[in-house]
């Protein structure tokens, strides 16, 4: 298994860091940080990571929106909700656009690493 | 308190211990007709959806970098990087504050926004029309003052 590129698509310059400390070995490339939806729509369609984690609350356009586009786009993009929200309600949304994997902030480093793994293998 | 203010102060007491390892203990509780909340730093999240309002985190520059430092790993902080790490602390505590609510009120739905953060003497954070509900917390490093309120209908 070679790296695993993940772009990371919050606005909070606290999570950039928190995730790129967490994934901080040989076995993960952060390939590019989005500190909006938007951006994360376009960095998307120009690095093609193998795995992004989405924030829902963001300006400009919320992780939602922006996850409803790459989906629409690339069906099989794999995308990690990652939120302080955790009602059933932004899980159903998330669900409907075609994303399974949710963590709710504040997270785990080793959840963080094992939602990676799962959905990276599944397309495997 | 009212039920609001409750998840509020789970969510502050979980997350703080979550985050930070520390205990937090609530100290008094006001009401007011506006939200300020005179202080060296506060987070302002808006909540929309089926009720107009907002939650506010405030405290001293002291108690943000002491808390921001065990939040990042208990490492030293530059200032401009406390106040990132106050407002990523202050939006995990509303959603985690508006999960509660939802999941007991689902019919609300209510979403919060973006944060935004104030630094400064003698802050005033006013949002005319709400009415909060304002509580201290006592953290071992210092004090916190949160609040919770919604648009008067």
């Amino acid at each position: 298994m070679g790296n695993i590129r993940i772009l990371i698509v919050d606005d909070s310059p606290f999570i950039h860091k928190t995730i790129t400390r967490a994934l901080g070995n040989d076995e993960y490339e952060i390939c590019g940080i989005a500190s909006n939806g938007r951006e994360g729509v376009d960095m998307y369609a120009a690095l093609k990571p193998d795995v992004i984690t989405m924030d829902i609350t963001m300006p400009v356009m919320d992780g939602l929106a922006a996850s409803k586009e790459i989906m629409m786009k690339n069906p099989r993009a794999k995308i990690i909700m990652l939120s302080a929200l955790g009602d059933e309600k932004s899980l159903n949304e998330a669900k409907t656009i075609g994303i399974s994997t949710f963590l709710q902030k504040p997270f785990k480093n080793d959840d963080l690493i094992g939602a990676i793994q799962k959905i990276y293998g599944e397309s495997c | 308190m009212t039920d609001y203010l409750q998840y509020l102060v789970a969510a502050i007491q979980e997350n703080t211990r979550d985050m930070t390892g520390l205990e937090c203990r609530v100290k008094n509780r006001k009401v007011r007709l506006d939200s300020s909340i005179p202080s060296g730093v506060a987070v302002v999240i808006g909540i929309t959806g089926g009720k107009s309002g907002v939650i506010i985190v405030s405290t001293d520059r002291a108690t943000a970098k002491n808390l921001g430092e065990k939040i990042y790993f208990g490492q030293p902080i530059e200032d401009e990087f406390v106040m990132d790490v106050m407002a990523e602390f202050t939006n995990i505590i509303s959603g985690n504050t508006i999960t509660k609510i939802n999941n007991c009120e689902s019919s609300l739905n209510l979403k919060i926004a973006p944060p935004s953060v104030a630094k400064g003497d003698n802050l005033r954070v006013l949002s005319p029309g709400v009415k909060a509900d304002i509580i201290e917390i006592d953290v071992v490093v210092g004090q916190m003052v949160a609040g919770i309120g919604f648009e008067q209908e």
